[in-house]
């Protein structure tokens, strides 16, 4: 097998130069992809010459979803609430993950005012100020791969309208049922601002559905092609929307603590939750958006890296856990620099904003 | 019984300090034998209470049970269903409990953003507010006064209460004195002088309670709805454990989070099934409102504490010729005291604050003896004991500073009440939360109940305004474990702390007799068990209010001018080896400090020169 030379092609080596065969957790997987893809929808993808290898049939069927992954999910989605269980880490992550969507959606720099010097003791005044009450109103957010609802609980307490797809049927089932015996979302689960749908995110893209802020936690390392899911998120985001996404790096560092360790020794998530091979590294993904999904025509550079980066779209962030605090933390840092890549070694936070 | 004959058959204290030493080896014989007596019957009354546990839950709150699946036993009787509940009558957070802690939460939540905007918020009291609605702060003064600390007037301000508080009824406490006189040759004495801004107020709960319900009548209109006089018949788990249903007359509501602020007995955390430890102190507190004539020379904003072997005596200021008084003692002394008439009342206040330890005790047990025969010892016999023992001290013994004389006590104030120690042994149910008087319960020595419970409300409010700014589920245990991880150890911290000095002070025992005489000399030299005293380790506001009116309490100037309060009466200086222990302790907590900054700025050096090794190495 030739050793690849671009990393940045990893996110559709995966599935086309290796077999998934190879996989530990080795399940006969159908990868298949439709070829009218770009058909319908705004699609700022390149001419994709180096998919034509894949299997390919000529279904309208096509899905990144990988089956064993749900039957896993399915397994465990009687435990999704559970603050003390199984997703216990999921819960604590789950205000970190907000706040992050906060900074990038309510925060927006285009919407400050002029910076004086005079009123710079105002900064964290204003932003309390710009972040709080109902933020997201107003705004269509898609939460792909909802599990048990909470991302999309969460979201849809601030005011946005929710929709939550997933692929396995008993977590929509959970998801539905959690959502109704709350007093406050079971109303807006009537009024249709909350959905879940047992769909794919693939199903949506076909129906033509945009949004203002599209968010994927926690999938990408769950699929198949992960190179088609980013397409297919890609293209659900309206012009000026947000592409949220929170995934694991490929690292020794992510090795040790998610696999060694979360799972194998602390039992913290069950063991086969993960796989090492699937993670996709913080630098893959940006480039990957830069060169397959429209580059710099169809998405906002990350200002902060405008000077260091010329072929990467959007802004990685390192998202940690204290365990002596009991809470996720966002790592902070200055692009490019050797400390905040050690902060993206592990968990991280991706977000690419759409231009108008 | 063998205890109060012998004290009986003690000769007349005279001045041979041998005497002396008998009694009071003698009183602490007594005060055992008091504290054994004491402590069955009140073992008896625990359990008997425990055996009235059921009656209690049924007062309260019904019958307390899980509404929906699995958790109702199989074979009880069947449980009516909770109705379907309207919109106009589901909230976010139900406060239960319209005291200090539960008014004081509903103004922290309005004064955040997302809250005040975003959620619904209901304030159940069972009686009638209006007796705080209709306090016009004129006439005598309430018995219940607490004292306010200066961080948390601060954080009152900054949300907009204190411009509501009646300002000629808070009265602020600029310096405070404590001390102890174990024999009559030493006053080992702490003085905490004036720090350019009040330590704290003495403000009346009343004062307090109608500025905040002011607070909250002027800007909660449709965001916190209260409701008066509105007793909790019953309370259920919501389907799912997504809420928790109230039944309040025939009316049932609903809310996300129930927050306990209904004090020690409180039955939100009798639902929640949280246990509570601690004790009850041998000790009742009696209070009342002294009568004094104004100093010709000085305000009346000092705080005195005097450290009897039975409890502290306090008077702490309330205006030129008013103060109350604290006198934490044991229960059949304060029992004793409350049947006094009005004058042997004030001349057995006056001994309290200014008779050597030896009269006090011949005083207390002849008041103790007569009042078991039902005739109160008189003004006379008071007299007549004092001046049959006063012994003229040494002229060259330094006297301590005392509070002034009382002229009067107003009766109507006169009032007592257990002392009790307890700790909730976790803050959150199953969405419920404890604030207040209902997560703890502390001895009143440092005056830090209000204040710990006012922590308590300024750390929920910030962490419920936080949950809500994420979207988070406001009763969920994820967004209010902060809150219990916040506060618990801070609390227990705060009680225990209190606990043991309430245990030094009272004690007489030789060794700590010893320690204390010096010790308080270098307490009075230490920073942080005085700051401790002075505003408790409780509320650390930091707002930008504090940083621009509050000038740094402990500046260096400041601390150099200890031990002295007016030029007439100064306090000697310490000298000596205590003078070394203490520069000792300090000068160790400075070269901590030094040794802390030292290794962070290397640290830094350090990883800058990663960073620029790793830098080349990429280069390259």
């Amino acid at each position: 097998m030739p050793r690849p030379s671009i990393p940045q092609h990893h996110l559709l080596r995966r599935s086309a130069a290796r077999p998934v065969a190879t996989r530990p957790h080795s399940r006969p997987v159908v990868a298949t992809r439709s070829l009218k893809t770009t058909s319908s929808t705004y699609s700022p993808t390149p001419s994709p010459s180096r998919q034509v290898s894949q299997p390919s049939t000529s279904t309208s069927t096509f899905t990144t979803i990988n089956a064993s992954e749900i039957s896993h999910f399915s397994n465990l989605s009687s435990h999704w609430w559970d603050e003390d269980g199984e997703f216990k880490l999921l819960h604590r992550m789950n205000p970190t993950r907000i706040e992050y969507i906060r900074q990038k959606v309510a925060l927006q720099p285009a919407d400050e005012e002029h910076w004086s010097f005079e009123d710079r003791h105002r900064d964290l005044e204003k932003e309390a100020e710009r972040g709080s009450g109902l933020w997201l109103t107003g705004k269509r957010c898609l939460d792909v791969g909802c599990g048990g609802g909470l991302l999309s609980e969460s979201l849809a307490r601030l005011g946005g309208e929710i929709v939550g797809v997933d692929a396995s049927e008993s977590n929509i089932g959970i998801a539905t049922t959690h959502a109704q015996q709350d007093p406050q979302l079971s109303r807006k689960m009537s009024s249709g601002e909350l959905q879940f749908r047992h769909s794919s995110a693939e199903a949506l893209r076909d129906a033509g559905e945009k949004f203002d802020v599209v968010c994927a936690m926690e999938v990408l390392e769950h699929v198949d092609q992960p190179g088609e899911f980013m397409k297919c998120l890609g293209e659900m985001v309206k012009p000026g929307g947000h592409l949220i996404l929170s995934t694991i790096s490929r690292t020794p560092l992510s090795q040790l603590l998610t696999l060694t360790l979360a799972e194998d020794v602390l039992r913290l998530v069950t063991p086969g939750t993960h796989t090492y091979r699937k993670f996709v590294k913080p630098h893959e993904l940006r480039r990957f958006v830069h060169s397959d999904m429209g580059g710099y025509n169809t998405w906002h550079k990350n200002e902060d890296a405008s000077d260091i980066r010329t072929d990467e779209v959007g802004e990685t962030r390192g998202i940690i856990y204290d365990p002596l605090a009991g809470k996720w933390k966002l790592w902070g840092g200055v692009e490019g620099t050797f400390w905040k890549d050690v902060g993206e070694g592990c968990n991280y936070m991706y977000h690419a904003r759409k231009r108008i | 019984m063998r205890g109060s004959t012998s004290i009986l058959a003690l000769p007349k204290a005279s001045s041979s300090s041998c005497s002396i030493a008998r009694s009071i080896r003698l009183i602490s014989r007594e005060t055992r034998s008091l504290h054994s007596s004491k402590s069955s019957s009140l073992l008896r009354s625990s359990t008997s209470s425990r055996s009235n546990t059921p009656t209690i839950l049924k007062n309260g709150y019904g019958s307390i049970r899980y509404h929906g699946h699995s958790t109702s036993p199989a074979g009880a009787e069947p449980i009516d269903p909770i109705p379907d509940i309207g919109i106009e009558n589901t909230y976010d957070i139900v406060i239960i409990g319209g005291a200090n802690a539960g008014l004081a939460l509903a103004c922290a939540l309005l004064a955040q953003p997302t809250i005040s905007t975003t959620t619904k918020i209901l304030l159940l009291e069972g009686s009638s507010l209006d007796k705080t609605r209709q306090w016009t702060g004129e006439g005598n003064w309430e018995n219940r006064i607490s004292s306010l600390t200066w961080e948390n007037i601060s954080w009152l301000d900054s949300i907009g209460v204190w411009k509501h508080i009646k300002d000629d009824r808070s009265c602020p406490v600029e310096e405070m004195v404590i001390w102890a006189n174990p024999s009559p040759s030493s006053f080992p004495t702490i003085h905490f002088p004036p720090l350019g801004h009040p330590m704290a107020r003495m403000t009346e709960n009343m004062n307090l309670q109608r500025a905040l319900l002011r607070r909250i009548e002027e800007v909660g209109k449709g965001i916190v709805d209260i409701k008066e006089g509105a007793r909790v018949n019953e309370m259920r788990l919501g389907e799912g454990e997504r809420w928790v249903g109230l039944k309040v007359g025939d009316e049932w509501l609903k809310g996300s989070l129930v927050v306990g602020a209904d004090g020690p007995n409180s039955p939100v955390r009798l639902f929640s099934g949280i246990e509570t430890y601690g004790r009850a102190y041998q000790t009742h507190a009696v209070v009342a409102t002294l009568k004094h004539s104004p100093s010709p020379l000085y305000p009346n904003t000092t705080a005195f504490q005097r450290f009897l072997p039975t409890g502290p005596i306090a008077f702490l200021p309330l205006n030129e010729e008013n103060s109350t008084m604290v006198w934490s003692t044991l229960p059949q002394h304060a029992k004793a005291l409350k049947n006094l008439s009005k004058e042997s009342l004030t001349q057995l206040v006056n001994a309290g604050y200014q008779l050597p330890e030896s009269i006090l005790t011949i005083l207390t047990d002849q008041m103790i003896k007569q009042d078991k025969i039902g005739k109160p010892i008189t003004v006379f016999e008071i007299n007549e004991i004092i001046n049959l023992n006063y012994v003229n001290s040494n002229d060259n013994v330094d006297q301590p500073i005392l509070p002034p004389n009382i002229n009067s006590i107003e009766m109507s104030s006169v009032a007592s009440f257990p002392l009790k120690l307890s700790h909730a042994k976790e803050y959150l149910g199953k969405r419920t939360v404890l604030v207040g008087d209902s997560a703890h319960t502390i001895h009143p020595l440092a005056g830090q109940g209000l204040n710990q419970g006012l922590s308590d409300v300024i750390c929920l409010s910030k962490i419920l305004e936080n949950s809500k700014k994420l979207g988070g589920d406001l009763g969920s245990k994820t967004n209010l474990i902060d809150y219990s991880r916040e506060r618990y150890f801070k609390n227990h911290l705060i009680l225990s702390t209190t606990d043991k000095l309430n245990y030094i002070f009272k004690s007489r025992n030789f060794l700590i007799n010893l320690i204390r005489s010096n010790g308080l000399e270098i307490i009075n030299e230490l920073t942080p068990i005085k700051k401790f005293l002075m505003n408790g380790a409780g509320a650390a506001v930091t707002s930008t209010f504090d940083q621009t009116r509050q000038p740094d309490g402990l500046s260096k100037s400041q601390r150099r001018e200890f031990g002295r309060s007016t030029p007439e009466s100064p306090l000697p200086n310490i000298q000596g080896w205590q003078k070394t222990a203490a520069s000792s302790v300090e000068n160790w907590f400075t070269l901590k400090s030094v040794i802390g900054m030292a290794g962070g700025i290397a640290g830094g050096l350090i990883r800058e020169g990663v960073k620029k090794a790793t830098g080349s190495l990429q280069k390259k």
